[in-house]
């Protein structure tokens, strides 16, 4: 008898099992919560990778005054504190984002001072990334998600000025992802990472 | 929200013909069956929500098996859950196993090693991955499985020579 066999061998089946239609009730259950977020994730999905698409075309320039999809924040007046998270979140998208093959692109004029391979521990063909960014001496940290819905990667975000709350970038990404696990704790099935709250930005 | 008849008639067929094999994989790993439980309740419901297209590709299985083995070094990597010490599962002594008089002795020697010694020789050896697959699936080098497996086969192969 080989490894395997012996392995495979040496314990037995464990208790019962769940009934089957608790699987399948938690199933339906995670896929309706998937669905009741999806729309507004795919609109925010798309206005990242539409932000990053205008943003980081080749010949195309900054101006987000001739941005008809932007409300410039120079010239917009908001007057509700999370319209201006979201212009600022939105600002962010810029720096980085996934694009629809799920490959890291930089915004116009970013410089990439350093990555943490996954540190959500996504799986494939999910991914995350944690970025340290440089724009004109300014530094950011952004953890990026990059996800499939229906087909078509959606990439969310969440955006720091470096070393704002915390001394390294790990220790930030260690953050984000105990508030991920905390917000799947919270929900009657913590088994779904459906709606990661990674673009809180445009929530 | 359901799945469609069919596609939900076929999601329960694969939950009712794997899902012992797939927790077994799950005991084997974290070495507690209310932890392989949920381990694997966890990858069944990832699995429903995304099982028309991994059904498709034929790619159910793995699938499950990443999400049980991420999963799992994901709760041993994050520092908020290795600084709680006392958290089921986790607390050797607190352990839920079979009696004592059922276990065999290379499951009693594989869960002594160290974590990723016994993720790796689960995956190598028992699950058939190669060295690439396992050093994706756990994050680490092929270097890193080499050495891990060969340690880990090294114990385990000095405790069943002396049966």
């Amino acid at each position: 008898m080989n490894i395997s066999e012996q392995i495979e061998t040496s314990f037995g089946d464990g208790p019962s099992h769940r009934p089957l239609e608790d699987r399948l009730s938690a199933g339906r259950r995670a896929r309706r919560r998937r669905k009741s977020t999806e729309g507004l994730a795919v609109v925010a999905g798309v206005a990242v990778l539409g932000l990053a698409a205008y943003t980081l075309a080749p010949s195309g320039s900054p101006d987000t005054a001739k941005d008809p999809g932007f409300a410039n924040p120079s010239t917009a007046t908001p007057t509700d504190p999370s319209v201006l998270e979201r212009l600022a979140a939105l600002e962010a998208s810029k720096w980085a984002t996934y694009d629809p093959d799920g490959n890291v692109v930089l915004g116009e004029g970013v410089t990439e001072r350093r990555r943490v391979p996954n540190p959500l521990n996504s799986p494939l063909p999910e991914k995350s990334v944690g970025l340290e960014l440089e724009r004109n001496g300014e530094r950011l940290w952004m953890l990026l998600e990059y996800e499939i819905r229906d087909g078509d990667g959606v990439s969310s975000y969440v955006p720091e000025p470096a070393q704002k709350s915390f001394e390294t970038l790990e220790q930030w990404l260690d953050t984000q992802g105990a508030r991920q696990e905390a917000r799947e704790q919270q929900r009657p099935s913590s088994a779904v990472d459906d709606d990661f709250a990674g673009s809180e930005g445009l929530r | 929200m359901s799945l469609k008849p069919a596609a939900e008639a076929s999601y329960a067929e694969f939950v009712a013909a794997r899902q012992n094999h797939l927790r077994r994989v799950a005991y084997a790993i974290c070495g507690d069956w209310h932890q392989a439980d949920d381990l694997l309740q966890t990858a069944l419901v990832k699995l429903y929500v995304a099982w028309p297209r991994l059904h498709r590709a034929g790619r159910e299985e793995a699938y499950v098996r990443q999400i049980i083995v991420r999963a799992n070094v994901d709760q041993h990597r994050r520092p908020w859950r290795r600084e709680a010490p006392g958290l089921d599962g986790h607390d050797p002594a607190a352990r839920e196993g079979l009696p004592v008089e059922e276990r065999s002795v290379l499951f009693e020697a594989l869960q002594e090693l160290p974590d990723m010694q016994r993720k790796a020789v689960v995956l190598r050896h028992w699950l058939g991955l190669s060295v690439a697959e396992t050093a994706r699936e756990l994050g680490i080098t092929e270097g890193t499985v080499k050495s891990h497996t060969s340690r880990g086969l090294e114990k385990l192969n000095a405790v069943l020579t002396l049966q």
